[in-house]
This record gives C-alpha cells, structure tokens and sequence, in this order.
C-alpha cells in the first residue's frame, strides 16, 4: 500500500518529510532507521534547497523492502557524483543515498519540468507483529486444519505459490 | 564558564559555552537544516572571529545530515580545531562515511 505526503518548500518541511517516512516504517532496527531518516532528509533537503518547489513524498513497504518517491516540480539535475572531498561543503546529498540504499535512482517526467528520485532499502522482516499472532492463545490447543482427505493437496499448493502481491 | 547562549527548540537543543577560551557546544535532538542556521549563529558569536578550538557534544544528538556536514567544515576553517565528542552512531557513521574522521578529531572521551 502507498501513502503519500505533500509539504511545501520549507526547512521545516523536511523534519516532516523524515517523521512521515518513519512513523510509516514502525519498528525496524535502530541502523535501519537511522539510514532511512538521513536519505529521506537528504532527498527531501535536495527538494527544498535546489529545486525550491514544493514536494511530494511516498512511502511503499512490500515484503520487507521499503520504497520511498521524493516528486518536486523544479528543473534542476541532481548531483549524483562521488563523494566529494572533506573539505568541501556540499554535494554529499546523493552520495550519501548511495552509500545507504539497496538501489535509488531518478525519474524524469519530461516535457514538463520535475523529477522523482526514489530509493529502497531492506527492512528485516521479524519487526513486524506476526499476521497469525492474536490468534495465539488458544492455537497450540488446537491442530491446525486440516484439509479434508478428498482435496487435491499438490493442485491447491500450486494455487498458493503464485503468491501475487495485492496492492 | 560563561553561558553564551542557549535556546530550545522542538527539533534541536542548543547549549554553547565558553570554557577556558574554548567554545563547548552541548547538541541534542535533530540537526538538520533548520537547526544548523541557529547552530552556526551561536557557535560564530561564540568564536567572535577568533580561531579557537571547538568542542562538540554530540551524544545526545539522534539525527544529522549532510547540513550537519557542512558546518563542521565550516567549523575546520574557522576554528583552531574541531573536535566531536561521544557521537551517537548515526553521527559517526556519517562522519566517517564523508571522509570528515580526517579533518577533525572523533573521541568517545568522557568529559564533565
């Protein structure tokens, strides 16, 4: 499931662009956290600061790997070199994202000015409360179903295995 | 100790002081952007345009990014020395991720 946010073109806006992101995540390892807060930061700065527009953030968790879409409106090119030197004061943003993230990258939406950098990153399962889990109390009483002897076990596994993600 | 200047903030609190010549600033919360325009302010009153040593405390400090970044190096222009105290692991990641561990000094030293 996607969810999206759009602040405006506002310092403050990428503290909440970092809350969003995070509150979305829930429980993750304190590392996992800290590297998706400092990418979003980074991207929703790289908004703020060079693009000057207002922009748009999307969060998308599937099976363990999150996805997050910075959008802005500005037609500015991301600086997407290498590291640069200590001495100098800028250009680290995308190089950061590179150092952290599983895969980013940038989509252009030409004709019309703007851009949508993304990035993912995996999120360890395990972190999140188990599907079958309120259901625990009174389970271990209780076999699981089984699946009356006339069924066609092996036909109703191949059903299972296509295991299509519904969004 | 001279109390130069502190100020609350929901994001970032900010502590600097004078102590013995040296400039200790005292960060907690999140140093981004927004916070980095105050940080800067304070610790520049605080050098008063004298390259003295800057000491900062960083334990408290749970989010920085590359503005964070940029102002330690502005810091390494403008001060005698720039040293960063019991930083949390995002702060030393990135410190060290961006090549900063060779232009100012990283400790976990305790100091009251």
């Amino acid at each position: 499931m996607k969810t999206s946010r759009s602040l405006s073109s506002d310092p403050a806006a990428t503290r909440s662009a970092r809350h969003f992101v995070l509150d979305e995540v829930g429980h993750a390892p304190a590392g996992i956290r800290d590297a998706i807060a400092l990418m979003v930061g980074e991207l929703a700065m790289n908004a703020v600061q060079h693009a000057q527009t207002g922009f748009q953030v999307t969060v998308e968790l599937t099976d363990g790997t999150l996805r997050v879409e910075v959008t802005d409106s500005g037609g500015n090119y991301p600086a997407a070199g290498p590291m640069p030197p200590p001495s100098s004061s800028r250009g680290r943003g995308l190089p950061i994202v590179d150092r952290l993230a599983d895969a980013w990258g940038i989509t252009w939406s030409p004709p019309a000015l703007g851009k949508t950098v993304w990035f993912e990153i995996a999120v360890p399962s395990g972190t999140e409360p188990e599907p079958n889990a309120a259901a625990g109390l009174d389970s271990p009483s209780r076999p699981a179903p089984v699946p009356s002897a006339g069924l066609p076990a092996s036909e109703d596994r191949g059903g299972l295995s296509g295991r299509a993600h519904a969004t | 100790m001279a109390d130069v200047g502190s100020s609350k903030h929901d994001a970032l609190t900010m502590d600097v002081r004078d102590e013995n010549g040296t400039v200790a600033v005292f960060l907690s919360g999140e140093l981004d952007m927004t916070g980095v325009t105050r940080a800067r302010a304070a610790i520049d009153a605080a050098l008063g345009g004298r390259p003295r040593r800057v000491i900062l405390y960083a334990s408290g400090l749970n989010y920085m990014d590359s503005s964070g970044i940029a102002l330690l190096v502005l810091l390494t222009h403008k001060a005698q020395e720039v040293q960063v105290r019991n930083p949390t692991p995002i702060v030393r990641q990135l410190i060290e991720m961006t090549g900063l561990s060779e232009i100012l000094h990283v400790s976990n030293e305790n100091q009251p």
